[in-house]
C-alpha cells in the first residue's frame, strides 16, 4: 500500500507540474517574474465562423497561450540560459555574439560592411537638402546640426564575429559629404577611437548596443559646445564634477543583456557614470531645442537633464514619429498612448523652436533622417503642407496590440461613442487628433 | 494540435487527463472520444464533418456486412467500404498530383491543361483510412466481430494519441481494449506511459528540433551545398527523421499508455540494421505490419509459383507505400529504392552477407536508407539528383560548409548518433530494454523521477522559447 502511494505520489507531482501553468494564467501570480521584450505579445482573434474555419483563431489562440502561459518567462530563462551558457547563442531579434563574449546587433555589423549602402547620389541629394535647410533655418536666425553617432562596430572591430571586405558604407559617405557641402555636424566615431585606449573608460559597453553613459554625456556637452560656436549663442555647459565606478551597468548600458532573458544578467566590466551640472545661465531669450532622433538620443534626453540645465524646452521625435516631451510627464499625458508628430502644429514648431538636432546611428542613415529635413522645407514653403504619413501599418499594429495604446484608445473610443477601429482611424489621420 | 505544443502539453493534456480519470470507468471512451473530437476540430475544421459523415456510414456498412448471411454481398459491401475509404484517400491526396501529372503531359503534347482547383489535405488521413480499412477487413475476415455502439468505433479512429502520425493500430489488436481495459488503469501503467510519453518528447524537441533547424538551412539551397554539406546534411536529416517520427510514436504509445491503452511499437533502433529486410522490421514497424497483413499477403504473398511473383509483390508493396507517405515522384522513387534492395537482398545477398563482416552490412544498410532519404528529404526530383551529384563529387555545390552550422548543432547531432547506434552495444540494449519494457519498483521510480522531471522542464522550455526572438526596441 504503501509502495502504492510513493507511485501515486510521484503521478501526482507530474500532474501538478503540467496543470500549475495553466492555473497561474488566471490567478493574480506570476512566480518567473516578467520577459524583457520590446515588441508585441500576441493577441486573440474573436471566436467566431470565419475565424474558426479558416484557423486564424486557433493559430493566434495557439500563439497567445505560448506566450501568456504560466511560468513562460521561467521557461524562456531555461532554454535562453542553457543556449547562452553551452553554446553562446542569443534569442534576442538580430544580435549576435562576437568574440570574447562581445555582442552585437545585426544591422550594426551589416552597416559596417556596407551592406545598406544607398549610393552616391542618393547621399549627396539628401545632403543638399539638409543643407539647403540649414541655410533656410539660419536665415530665419536658427541652427540646424547633425550628429553622427558612434557605431560599435567602428569602435570595436575587433571583436566582431567575422570579418569580409567592406563595401563603400552610408556612415563613410555622408561624413565625406557633410564636409564638402558644410553642414554643421559633429562625427562621433573618430573622437571616440582617438579616445578608446587613452581614456581608460569604455565609451561603448560590451553588452550594449549604445554609447555608454559616459560617452552619452561627453557627446552632450559636445554638441551644446559646438552649437555654441556655430551659433554664437551663450548656453550653460555641462560640468562633470566626479567619475564613478559601477560593477553593476545603469541607464541603458547593458540593454542587450537586459534582453537575454536568462537567469544572471551578465555585467561588463564596471563601467564609468559621471555626476555632472550645468553652469551658466540660460541667458534671456528661452532657447527651444528639437530632436529628432533614433535610441542613441534616450540616454541624452532622459538622463543629460539638457532639458532643464541648458534649454528652456526639449522636444524629442523619435524616428521623427513620436513625440516625446517632458522626461518627468512621458507617459502619463495620454495614458501611455503617444502622440504623434503628425498630431502637432509642424509648422508652429519650426517657428517656435531654435535649434534643431538630428541625431542618427550607422544602420539609420539609410533612413536619412526619417523625412525630416524634405517635411521641414515644404512647411517653411507652405504652412498648409502635411507631411505624409509613415508606418501606419506597424502603427495600426501597436494600437491594436500594445496594451497601453489599446486601453488608451478604447477608453477614448468610448468616450466617443465609436468603435475602437474608427477611433484608430482618427488617432492615425485626423490632423486635429486630440486625446 | 500538434503534441509538441504548450496549448497541447499544459491546458488539452491536464484538462483531458483529469476529466478521463475522474470519470466513471463505463463512461471513460465517451470522454477520450470527446477529447479527441475537440483535437481534431481543432486542427481541421473544414474537414471535421466530412469525416464524422463518412466513418458513420462505414460503421454501419461494415456492421451490414458482418451481419450478412450472403457472400455476394458481403464482397459487395466490402468493395463499397473500402472504395470509400481509398476513394477518400485518393481523391484529398492524390488528386493534386493526378492532375499535375496529366496537364504536363497534356504540355508537351500541345494540350489545354485540364482545369483543376487543388484540394487541401485532411491531416491524419494517411493514418485513420488504413485504420479504418482494417476494421473493415479484420470484420471480414472474422478475426473479430465490429464494435457494437458507434461511439466507439469513433474512438478506435479517432483516438487522438495516433490520430495524426500513427502508430497504425489494427482493429483485431486493439478490439478488445476498446471494449474493456480496466486492468490497465493501474499506476504504473500511467507512470510507463508518462516516463515514455517524456521520452518521446524529448526526442523530439530536443533532438529532432535542433537538428532540423540546419538541416533546413542546408536543404534550403536546392540542393547546391558542397559534397562536405551535402553528407552532413543527410546524416543530420537521417537523425532528424528517426528522433522526429519515433518520439512522435513514443508520445503516442505513452499517451495510450496514460489511457490504458497498450499500443504496438513502432520504431526499434532502425539503423542497426544489418539489411534493408530488418530494417523494415524495425522501421515504422506498424505500416510494414499493415502492408504485411493487408496488401502483400493478399496478392499472394512468399506463398506464389515463382520468384518473379514475389519480386513483383514487393515492388507494388513498396511503391505504394512510397506513395503512401506523399503525393510526388520523389516518394515512390524512394519507396522503389528500398524495394529494388529488398528484391536483391532476398534473390541473393543476404546469402553473401552470411560471410561478410556485421559492421560492412551495417554500414551498407545505412548507406542505402541514407540514399532514400535524400529523395524523400529533396522537393523535387531535379533538387535530389543535384545533390546526389554533390554528395558524390558529380557537381560543385557553391554553399561551403563554414556558411552553415554552429556548435550546437554538432551537440545535438552527435547525441542523435549517440542513441541512434546505442543498441550496438549490449549496454545499450540493457539501458533499451530497461527504460520501456521494465515494470519499475518504488525505488527506481524514485531515482528515474528527476531526470523525467528534467526532460519534461527543458522540452516544455524549448518549446515554450521556439520562436521567441523579441527585439530590444521598437524600430520604425
Amino acid at each position: 500500500m504503501r509502495k502504492e502511494g510513493i507511485k501515486r505520489w510521484i503521478l501526482g507531482f507530474f500532474m501538478v507540474i503540467i496543470t500549475y501553468p495553466i492555473i497561474e494564467t488566471f490567478i493574480p501570480v506570476r512566480l518567473a517574474g516578467q520577459v524583457n521584450r520590446a515588441d508585441l505579445t500576441s493577441n486573440l482573434l474573436p471566436f467566431n465562423a470565419e475565424t474558426w474555419f479558416s484557423g486564424d483563431f486557433q493559430s493566434t489562440f495557439e500563439r497567445y497561450m505560448n506566450d501568456n502561459i504560466g511560468l513562460f518567462p521561467l521557461f524562456i530563462r531555461i532554454h535562453n540560459q542553457i543556449e547562452y551558457t553551452l553554446f553562446g547563442n542569443t534569442y534576442t531579434g538580430n544580435v549576435v555574439e562576437g568574440k570574447e563574449g562581445y555582442l552585437y546587433e545585426q544591422i550594426y555589423i551589416d552597416s559596417y560592411f556596407g551592406e545598406d549602402f544607398k549610393g552616391l547620389s542618393v547621399i549627396e541629394k539628401n545632403t543638399a537638402q539638409l543643407k539647403e535647410l540649414q541655410d533656410k533655418l539660419e536665415s530665419k536666425g536658427k541652427y540646424l546640426m547633425f550628429c553622427l553617432a558612434a557605431g560599435k562596430s567602428t569602435y570595436f572591430p575587433e571583436y566582431m564575429p567575422y570579418s569580409q571586405e567592406k563595401d563603400s558604407t552610408n556612415y563613410e559617405y555622408y561624413s565625406k559629404e557633410f564636409v564638402k557641402q558644410g553642414v554643421n555636424h559633429i562625427n562621433v566615431n573618430p573622437w571616440f577611437l582617438k579616445m578608446k585606449d587613452s581614456l581608460g573608460y569604455l565609451l561603448y559597453p560590451q553588452y550594449g548596443i549604445h554609447w555608454s553613459h559616459y560617452g552619452a554625456m561627453l557627446v552632450t556637452d559636445s554638441i551644446v559646445k559646438y552649437m555654441e560656436k556655430g551659433t554664437g549663442w551663450d548656453l550653460p555647459n555641462m560640468a562633470i564634477t566626479q567619475l564613478n565606478y559601477s560593477p553593476v551597468a545603469r541607464y541603458y548600458d547593458n540593454d542587450i543583456a537586459h534582453s537575454l532573458n536568462l537567469f544572471y544578467e551578465v555585467q561588463p566590466e564596471p563601467m564609468i557614470y559621471p555626476d555632472f551640472e550645468w553652469r551658466g545661465e540660460k541667458g534671456d531669450k528661452p532657447r527651444k531645442l528639437l530632436i529628432i532622433g533614433d535610441s542613441f538620443t534616450w540616454d541624452i534626453f532622459e538622463n543629460s537633464r539638457i532639458g532643464e540645465g541648458c534649454f528652456h524646452d526639449v522636444q524629442f521625435w523619435f524616428y521623427n514619429q513620436t513625440v516625446h516631451r517632458d522626461v518627468k510627464t512621458e507617459g502619463s499625458e495620454n495614458n501611455g498612448l503617444p502622440t504623434l508628430t503628425r498630431h502637432l502644429d509642424f509648422y508652429k514648431i519650426m517657428q517656435e523652436y531654435d535649434a534643431f538636432l538630428i541625431v542618427s546611428n550607422e544602420p539609420n542613415l539609410s533612413s536619412f533622417g526619417w523625412g525630416f529635413a524634405k517635411d521641414a522645407l515644404s512647411i517653411l514653403e507652405d504652412p498648409n503642407y502635411r507631411p505624409r504619413e509613415r508606418n501606419n501599418e506597424y502603427l495600426r499594429d501597436q494600437a491594436k496590440n500594445k496594451k497601453e495604446w489599446r486601453e488608451a484608445l478604447t477608453h477614448q473610443a468610448k468616450e466617443r461613442d465609436i468603435t475602437l477601429d474608427s477611433m484608430i482611424n482618427i488617432y492615425l489621420h485626423d490632423p486635429n487628433y486630440t486625446p | 494540435m500538434v503534441f509538441t505544443s504548450i496549448l497541447f502539453l499544459l491546458v488539452f493534456l491536464p484538462v483531458f487527463l483529469l476529466a478521463y480519470h475522474l470519470a466513471p470507468v463505463s463512461k471513460r471512451n465517451i470522454v477520450a472520444l470527446v477529447g479527441s473530437l475537440i483535437f481534431y476540430m481543432w486542427g481541421a475544421p473544414m474537414f471535421f464533418w466530412l469525416l464524422i459523415v463518412l466513418l458513420v456510414g462505414n460503421f454501419y456498412i461494415v456492421r451490414s456486412m458482418d451481419t450478412s448471411l450472403q457472400p455476394k454481398l458481403r464482397k459487395a459491401l466490402l468493395v463499397v467500404s473500402l472504395s470509400i475509404n481509398l476513394g477518400v484517400l485518393a481523391y484529398f491526396k492524390y488528386a493534386n498530383f493526378f492532375v499535375e501529372n496529366v496537364n504536363s503531359i497534356f504540355k508537351e503534347l500541345g494540350l489545354q491543361p485540364m482545369q483543376w482547383m487543388e484540394v487541401a489535405l485532411p491531416i491524419g488521413i494517411s493514418f485513420f483510412t488504413f485504420q479504418s480499412i482494417t476494421y473493415t477487413l479484420d470484420v471480414y475476415w472474422k478475426k473479430h466481430s465490429p464494435l457494437d455502439r458507434i461511439w466507439d468505433y469513433l474512438l478506435y479512429i479517432l483516438l487522438f494519441p495516433q490520430l495524426i502520425a500513427g502508430p497504425i493500430i489494427r482493429f483485431n489488436t486493439i478490439a478488445d481494449e476498446i471494449k474493456d481495459r480496466k486492468q490497465n488503469y493501474t499506476t504504473d501503467y500511467k507512470l510507463s506511459g508518462l516516463y515514455i510519453f517524456i521520452i518521446g518528447l524529448a526526442k523530439k524537441v530536443l533532438i529532432a528540433n535542433q537538428i532540423g533547424e540546419q538541416v533546413d538551412v542546408i536543404f534550403g539551397h536546392d540542393g547546391d551545398v558542397s559534397r562536405y554539406a551535402s553528407w552532413v546534411g543527410i546524416v543530420a536529416y537521417s537523425m532528424q527523421i528517426y528522433f522526429d517520427f519515433a518520439g512522435y510514436s513514443d508520445m503516442a504509445i505513452g499517451l495510450g499508455k496514460m489511457l490504458g491503452f497498450n499500443f504496438p511499437e513502432n520504431f526499434k533502433s532502425p539503423y542497426t540494421s544489418k539489411s534493408i529486410t530488418e530494417f523494415w522490421r524495425r522501421w515504422h514497424i506498424t505500416l510494414g505490419a499493415f502492408m504485411r497483413d493487408y496488401l502483400y499477403l493478399p496478392l499472394g504473398g512468399n506463398r506464389v509459383n515463382s520468384a518473379s511473383r514475389i519480386y513483383f509483390n514487393l515492388i507494388v508493396v513498396f511503391l505504394l507505400s512510397g506513395l503512401w507517405h506523399g503525393a510526388s515522384w520523389n516518394f515512390v522513387i524512394w519507396g522503389a529504392w528500398h524495394g529494388v534492395f529488398l528484391i536483391i537482398e532476398r534473390a541473393f545477398l543476404l546469402r553473401w552477407f552470411k560471410v561478410v563482416p556485421k559492421f560492412v552490412q551495417l554500414a551498407y544498410c545505412y548507406f542505402v536508407v541514407l540514399i532514400g532519404w535524400v529523395f524523400f528529404r529533396a522537393d523535387t526530383l531535379p533538387e535530389a539528383m543535384r545533390y546526389l551529384g554533390n554528395m558524390f563529387g558529380v557537381n560543385q555545390g557553391l554553399v561551403q560548409f563554414a556558411d552553415l552550422p554552429e556548435f550546437s548543432f554538432y551537440f545535438f547531432l552527435a547525441i542523435a548518433i549517440f542513441f541512434a547506434f546505442i543498441t550496438l552495444a549490449r549496454a545499450g540494449k540493457t539501458l533499451e530494454n530497461f527504460f520501456f519494457n521494465t515494470k519499475f519498483t518504488v525505488k527506481q521510480y524514485m531515482y528515474l523521477s528527476p531526470m523525467y522531471f528534467v526532460l519534461l522542464i527543458l522540452s516544455i522550455s524549448y518549446i515554450g522559447a521556439s520562436g521567441f526572438n523579441p527585439f530590444i526596441y521598437f524600430r520604425f
